[in-house]
């Protein structure tokens, strides 16, 4: 019954986040409301640290026991004639040599404890993170998959749907969130399954093509009918009650989004990614179309969104197009600029580099899709004649339709999709070319900066190889942006910053990773009472506010949490400085052609 | 037991030079190996305390390279419970080593005693010896003789002190091999 596994799968959930929390550890609160997790200050475990210590200490422990061998010689040494001509000298050289050999046996125990020891809790705290881990996806997947293979199994039965589908809600959830999975899920399934099918074979030929187009373009508006029904069912009013639950309950929303794959999985009838690829089952169908692949069913989110641009593409809906890049070279603009794109003294300044290009700024559109995006670009050489660049990457700056064939630029919802599918768009290759165009070289350090889309694209350039034949990424810093999920090198310092009812920072559906490279602050704007609920129910995407986040930018800056610090002084020599010259460029960006 | 007036002086040569052989017996069967046991033993003890001081230093070695095991990547409260456990245990392996470094002072201590024991015996069988010479070469004279009669019983005498000095627990055969004539 669905019903008797939603109540044991919360509590499930409950407890393994519990657990999560308690393994792991939890941000730390560090005062003014900031909650810090990971970087140099954080709870850091090294497995290659902790082994090499007990290696060390079990070898001293060798060495001590060894070292014992002469001193039991003592009670031996010059034989009989010497005992008996000095019995007195030799019990005193015995009793020393003894309490010796005892003393020393003691060390090399404790040695050896300590190197056990050490090695147990390095075992316990993979063993943990992983089993902690695992339970939570776990946990996420089996309510997910549930939903979904009922979905499925609903899906083949078209007369129940219609009805059946707000029972499963109500039953599954509880509240609207699921919903995303529950039928979210089952249509993109639908959809997904044939379309793989049909790539991997080339049967695609147009007829089928312009039919699957049609599902595909179907999607949404069949979507947001089902969305509407239910939510009438449940007595909701609209999507903003959906973005206002979304608010409030961020973490339920990364759950939600996290299960999405498994949910997909469930409704076709395959099992969880984790569990398939742990019970050494078949290779994932995966189907590379250019720059572009498509693992079906998806094992995670990053799959998910490929797959689902991957789909929206087959009719040049979201088709990755070219992009031009221009440096503005209108001096009126660039004067009227200065003063906001002054270089940057610390976090703040750094973020607020940003405002420009969000919603309102000289920079924005003003949100019409045929537009320019714009990329900052600072060049900054200190007193030694090193060169560093702050490049600033724009958030969305167009929400128009996805299908848009009149879309110019890069910024827009489609480039969200690709960078949280961790495949390159319009707005990537934007700032690649302002980069080249600002006389980037391969071996010049770079500091990202970018606030919502503009910090998943600096995420997803961070760890994109390809970058480093154009430039060195050294630092990155986020704002409201979802970039748990992407693997970034360690040689790369983090810092995201992140409010608790920001639900655009939980898209990606997992949590950023704490490593000594990655802190994340956290910063409760209820608790601080910078909002209230009635802002949130107001505006769901308050949190996501830039203004809201210079504000933790300047706490960040005005902490004296060791990582906060310690990012600090990383970013340091991107920032104003006597003796250090900054020069600011501004670079359009458009699709050529248009979508 | 000093030898009886009236004895001939022929005799009395005759039971000096008989003391003597046995003097110089107890000198080449007793004194000497004794001696050149106890300078043996006193080298081998030397050679174990300077074992000793070698494990001393390499204990203080291993003490120090303790600092390579502090995890310092590592960071949590049980990372600090941890080094704070690794910096007692350095204090304690570093006092190992001055306990290791005892060891060595006391078999020099040893050592220097043997060779004590050693040096007394040795001068001893010299001492013997140059009596026993002076009696053999002079034993005709029959006041030479009551002297060596005489003094060969202090010889004995002296002999068992310098032994007795050296070996506190005695030598096992000694008293048997220092009996004779005026012992």
């Amino acid at each position: 019954m669905v019903s008797a596994s939603r109540g044991s799968s919360a509590v499930l959930l409950d407890e393994t986040r519990f657990v999560l929390d308690q393994v792991l550890g939890a941000g730390r609160a560090v005062g003014a409301g900031l909650d810090v997790r990971g970087g140099a200050g954080g709870l850091v475990v090294s497995g290659t640290a902790m082994t090499e210590a007990a290696t060390v200490l079990a070898r001293t422990g060798g060495g001590l026991l060894d070292r014992g061998a002469p001193l039991a010689l003592a009670a031996t040494a010059g034989g009989p004639v010497a005992a008996a001509l000095d019995p007195a000298g030799l019990a005193e050289a015995q009793v020393a040599a003894t309490l010796a050999l005892a003393r020393l046996g003691d060390s090399a125990q404790e040695c050896l404890r300590l190197a056990a020891l050490l090695r147990a809790a390095g075992a316990a705290y993979a063993s943990a993170e992983e089993v902690a881990a695992s339970a939570a996806a776990g946990a996420r997947d089996a309510v997910a998959g549930t939903a979904g293979h009922a979905v499925g199994a609903l899906a083949r039965r078209p007369e129940v749907v219609l009805g059946g589908g707000a029972v499963v809600l109500g039953a599954v959830t509880g509240a609207g969130l699921v919903w995303l999975v529950v039928r979210g899920g089952g249509l993109v399934a639908a959809v997904g399954d044939g379309l793989v099918a049909d790539l991997a074979d080339g049967r695609l030929d147009a007829g089928e093509r312009a039919g699957l187009v049609a599902d595909v373009r179907g999607l949404p508006g069949t979507g947001l009918d089902l969305l509407r029904g239910d939510l009438a069912t449940v007595g909701g009013s609209a999507l903003d009650e959906l973005s206002t639950a979304a608010a409030l309950h961020p973490e339920a929303l990364e759950l939600v989004i996290g299960g999405l794959p498994a949910a997909v999985r469930g409704a076709v009838g395959a099992p969880p990614g984790a569990l398939a690829r742990r019970l050494g089952g078949e290779a994932q169908p995966h189907v590379q179309v250019g720059d572009d692949r498509l693992a079906w069913p998806p094992a995670d989110v990053p799959d998910l969104a490929a797959g689902l641009a991957v789909v929206l593409t087959q009719d040049g809906a979201l088709r990755p197009t070219d992009v031009r890049v221009r440096r503005e070279d209108d001096a009126a603009t660039m004067a009227d600029l200065a003063g906001q794109l002054e270089p940057a003294t610390g976090t703040e300044g750094l973020l607020a580099l940003a405002t420009p290009l969000a919603g309102g700024g000289a920079l924005s559109p003003g949100g019409r899709a045929t537009s320019e995006s714009a990329v900052v670009v600072q060049r900054v050489v200190d007193a030694g004649g090193t060169t560093r660049f702050v490049v600033v990457v724009p958030p969305t700056q167009t929400t128009g339709s996805m299908t848009s064939p009149e879309t110019t630029n890069p910024a827009d919802l489609g480039s969200d999709l690709r960078a949280v599918g961790h495949v390159p768009s319009a707005a990537s290759r934007s700032v690649v070319l302002a980069l080249q165009e600002a006389g980037a070289r391969p071996q010049d350090q770079v500091l990202l900066v970018g606030y919502s889309q503009g910090g998943i694209v600096a995420a997803q350039l961070a760890a994109d190889p390809a970058l480093r034949e154009v430039a060195r990424v050294d630092a990155v810093l986020t704002a409201g942006a979802p970039v748990g999920g992407f693997d970034l090198p360690d040689d790369v310092a983090v810092l995201s910053l992140e409010h608790e009812e920001d639900w655009i920072r939980a898209t990606d559906g997992e949590a950023n990773p704490a490593t000594p490279a990655r802190t994340t602050v956290s910063r409760d704007l209820t608790a601080t009472g910078d909002l209230d609920l009635a802002d949130l129910r107001a505006d769901g995407m308050a949190a996501h506010d830039l203004d809201l986040y210079r504000e933790t930018a300047a706490l960040v800056d005005a902490s004296d949490d060791p990582s906060l610090v310690a990012y600090s002084e990383r970013v340091a020599p991107y920032l104003a400085a006597p003796g250090t010259s900054v020069t600011t460029q501004v670079y359009r960006a458009e699709r050529v052609p248009p979508r | 037991m000093p030898a009886a007036l009236g004895t001939t002086a022929v005799e009395v040569a005759a039971r000096a030079r008989a003391s003597a052989r046995e003097v110089e017996d107890v000198v080449a069967l007793l004194l000497l190996p004794a001696a050149g046991a106890a300078a043996a033993a006193g080298v081998s003890i030397r050679r174990t305390a300077a074992a000793a001081d070698d494990a001393a230093a390499e204990v203080l070695g291993r003490a120090g390279g303790l600092g390579a095991a502090t995890a310092q990547a590592w960071r949590s409260g049980a990372a600090d419970a941890y080094r704070a456990r690794l910096e007692e245990l350095v204090r304690r392996v570093r006092a190992d080593a001055s306990a290791v470094e005892d060891v060595a002072t006391s078999l020099r201590r040893h050592a220097a005693a043997v060779e004590a024991r050693a040096a007394a015996l040795q001068a001893a069988a010299t001492t013997a010896l140059a009596l026993a010479g002076e009696a053999a070469s002079q034993g005709a004279d029959a006041r030479v003789g009551e002297r060596f009669a005489r003094e060969s019983a202090a010889l004995a005498r002296a002999a068992r002190d310098a032994v007795g000095d050296a070996v506190p627990g005695g030598i096992p055969g000694l008293r048997g091999l220092v009996r004779g004539p005026g012992w």
